[in-house]
């Protein structure tokens, strides 16, 4: 299942800041761990995740760097920058809250209809 | 320094020269996707995805450096993929549409751009979206204004040749004086005949001095000694145009001038030397002369002519002793100055009149003063009727002159019915041939040219710098009120008078002038002269009651007092003396009537003996508004009563010197 697009426009600079709160990571590193961690729901291609990162980059939340990896090949790494790092904790605060309403007016699975 | 150093330095300097930098950049404009494209060729994807990321950057349309930013990326990517074992068409499959992707990579990339990037792009956009409002706002001004089509209500110059139609030909001196001035040419052509015996260098000489000669004929004439046997020659010769001056004298005394108001007029040689004027259709000639304003006015030169040959011929006549031709001379003379004022009431047609009823009156003072006992009792009383319905002469009439300008605004401006409407294109060719200028004579002409074009594109910017047909209007009518009300109050408010037109007056120097601007009167000289022309009417009145009383006691009265009621109704005002009448100097053989003049002090009969003889009869100097210079531009000094001081400018310590008399060896002189 995948999300419908406005619902990804939310959702994705998110979900990549969280991922790259963890580690530095690279594109396909990213769009892999996107697609298994989330069983596919927020699974994004290049065409979706590189204008996404690239827009992160120009808003000093993520920086990038090239680096060479083990096999020889260069790959640009993407980590968090700590302006990044509060806009990740004030989304997961916001995303918290979002839960919450939908919880309470009963569309999330589980919640008091 | 170590050699490694200068190594660095020599490198650092040839990649920062700004020629390298300006052949990088060319080639980049050139071929933007040649690293790309280098780095791709040294990469071994699969074929299929290497033409997706070519593609891909190529459409990115970015800078160099940002599609190479890109393409290693994606070929970063699809190593990974591959190294993942994801099959070929697994991987195009996921990369998605190439166009696409290369416009969302263009617009985030574009968001990393440097700020000064993104300050110039927002400035451009900035410009870009004020020349698009200002060429729409331009746009809707040029269709407002292509639009404004004139209305026109009246056709002032068929009303002007109607008032002519309401007489009958014999009614109407204009072909008289016509005729007559084919004769006077035929005549002065005769004079240069007879004392042609000169040698000239030149064909072109001899006709540039012909044409000197016969233009001024009576002038050189009149400058002549008259014991000067060249003078008495001419006179003998000027004595043959006797008849043509009687069928004038009999044209003078017919109601009207009656001359057809014609655009233009075109000379026409009707025989060798002699040209008649032909009156032009107002259809053939381009619409910007259609204007009331454009009327030529030929009636008035010519009728100029015909007063100074016969106030020539009345002094020829005194020495004749034929006081009764004399008579008939300056009573057509006056004649004609009625006809010229009551024409068409255009400004200029007044001034004439005045300019002519004051020579006639200058004229007949000096003959009188040469000669005292010239005219009989009853010649001097009818010259006296003669003078006192000549005073009609002098009043200015406004009448012509708003007709004229109501007629340009009516072919200048739309008519939105309630008196109010904007330049039209019509309009602005109009006061670009009225302003006369160079610079617009592209308004007036189609456009060939770019210049042509771009002059004529212009001119809907006229709606925004020029003022509306009320506006123009108001300011118009407000000066002739100024002008009026000087003239009702009298002589003593020409300074204010002055002074509130100054006051109207912007000193803007635009390059197309407006109609008000343009014709506005901005000078109150035109009052002024109609106030010195009833003082020298006034005064030859007063000269001619003198001589009356004269021939009926024997002797000339003590004052002037004495010729009322009899003679004079009352003793003429002094208008530089507020309240005074003019003074009056008796002597054992003569008498002077003169003014204070523009300093407003008696001298005694003092003459003003310089050259400009304004000087001594100038109303503007004599009741010059006193003002001085502010933070808010001139203010009049007031008294405590708040009546507005007067200064005297300039003005001469002497009088203006109206009659005299006397001899030369009485005669008293200043300055």
């Amino acid at each position: 299942m995948k999300l419908e697009r406005e619902l990804m426009r939310g959702a994705g600079p998110t979900a990549v800041l969280k991922l790259l709160s963890k580690r530095e990571m690279y594109g396909y590193e990213l769009v892999e761990a996107l697609s298994k961690q989330t069983d596919g729901v927020l699974a994004m291609g290049q065409s979706t995740l590189y204008p996404m990162l690239y827009n992160l980059e120009s808003k000093d939340l993520i920086e990038a760097n090239w680096k060479s990896a083990s096999n020889g090949r260069d790959r640009k790494y993407y980590s968090l920058t700590t302006k990044g790092k509060k806009k990740l904790k004030a989304d997961m605060e916001s995303w918290a809250k979002l839960v919450d309403a939908m919880s309470s007016i009963g569309v999330l699975k589980g919640s008091p209809a | 320094m170590s050699r490694s150093t200068l190594s660095q330095v020599w490198r650092w300097s040839v990649m920062t020269s700004p020629l390298l930098n300006a052949l990088k950049r060319l080639r980049h404009m050139g071929y933007p996707n040649h690293k790309s494209d280098a780095l791709l060729d040294a990469v071994d994807l699969p074929k299929p995805i290497d033409g997706l990321i070519r593609e891909t950057v190529k459409r990115s349309k970015l800078w160099c450096n940002e599609r190479l930013e890109i393409a290693q990326e994606l070929i970063a990517h699809a190593q990974d993929a591959i190294e993942a074992e994801r099959s070929t068409q697994d991987i195009v499959n996921t990369f998605g549409n190439p166009k696409h992707i290369a416009k969302l990579m263009r617009r985030s990339m574009k968001r990393k751009r440097p700020l000064y990037w993104r300050t110039y792009r927002n400035m451009k956009r900035a410009t870009g979206a004020m020349v698009l409002l200002l060429i729409m706002g331009y746009g809707s001004l040029a269709v407002r204004f292509y639009m404004g089509k004139p209305s026109i209500q009246r056709n002032y110059i068929a009303e002007l040749n109607a008032r002519n139609d309401q007489y009958t030909e014999d009614q109407k001196a204009w072909s008289v004086y016509q005729d007559v001035d084919l004769e006077w040419q035929r005549f002065t052509l005769r004079a240069w005949e007879s004392i042609d015996n000169k040698e000239f260098s030149s064909p072109q000489r001899r006709e540039q001095a012909k044409r000197s000669y016969r233009s001024s004929w009576l002038s050189d004439v009149q400058g002549l000694d008259q014991d000067d046997p060249k003078y008495l020659v001419q006179v003998e010769l000027f004595r043959s145009f006797e008849p043509e001056l009687d069928r004038v004298r009999e044209a003078a005394s017919r109601e009207i001038m009656g001359i057809s108001n014609w655009m233009n007029y075109d000379s026409i040689e009707i025989e060798p030397g002699i040209w008649k004027l032909k009156g032009i259709d107002p259809d053939e000639r381009s619409w910007g002369q259609k204007t009331l304003v454009s009327v030529l006015l030929p009636d008035l030169s010519l009728s100029r002519g015909h007063v100074n040959r016969l106030l020539f011929d009345a002094q020829l006549a005194v020495e004749d002793q034929d006081s009764e031709r004399a008579v008939l001379d300056i009573l057509a003379a006056l004649g004609i100055g009625r006809q010229v004022r009551r024409g068409r009431e255009f400004l200029i047609g007044s001034m004439v009149a005045i300019a002519v009823t004051e020579q006639s009156a200058s004229v007949l003072q000096e003959l009188i003063a040469d000669h005292p006992s010239a005219f009989t009792r009853d010649q001097l009383i009818e010259l006296s009727h003669a003078f006192v319905s000549a005073r009609d002469n002098l009043r200015i009439s406004f009448k012509g002159y708003v007709d004229m300008f109501e007629d340009i605004l009516q072919k200048a401006y739309t008519d939105d019915g309630n008196g109010n409407g904007r330049l039209t294109n019509s309009g602005v060719k109009m006061l670009a041939d009225f302003n006369n200028q160079f610079i617009l004579s592209a308004f007036l002409k189609e456009p060939q040219t770019i210049e042509d074009y771009l002059v004529s594109a212009s001119s809907p910017a006229a709606l925004l710098a020029m003022n509306d047909r009320a506006t123009e209007r108001r300011d118009f009518l407000r000066r002739v009120q100024i002008l009026k009300r000087g003239l009702a109050d009298g002589p003593e408010s020409i300074g204010r008078v002055q002074y509130e037109l100054d006051l109207l007056d912007t000193h803007n120097e635009p390059i197309l002038e407006s109609p008000a601007e343009l014709f506005a009167m901005k000078n109150a000289r035109r009052v002024e002269d109609q106030f010195i022309g009833e003082m020298r009417v006034d005064s030859t009145l007063t000269m001619l009651a003198i001589e009356i009383f004269k021939i009926e006691h024997g002797e000339y009265p003590e004052s002037l007092t004495q010729l009322v009621p009899q003679y004079l109704p009352t003793v003429p005002a002094d208008y530089f003396d507020p309240g005074q009448p003019i003074q009056y100097k008796l002597s054992s053989n003569g008498y002077l009537l003169y003014s204070v003049g523009s300093d407003g002090n008696p001298d005694g009969g003092l003459e003003y003996t310089g050259i400009d003889y304004r000087k001594s009869s100038s109303l503007m100097r004599r009741f010059k508004i006193d003002t001085v210079s502010t933070d808010g531009g001139q203010q009049v000094q007031h008294s405590s009563e708040g009546v507005p001081f007067i200064e005297n400018d300039g003005a001469p310590d002497c009088d203006w010197i109206l009659v005299d008399t006397r001899s030369e060896s009485d005669s008293t002189t200043g300055e």
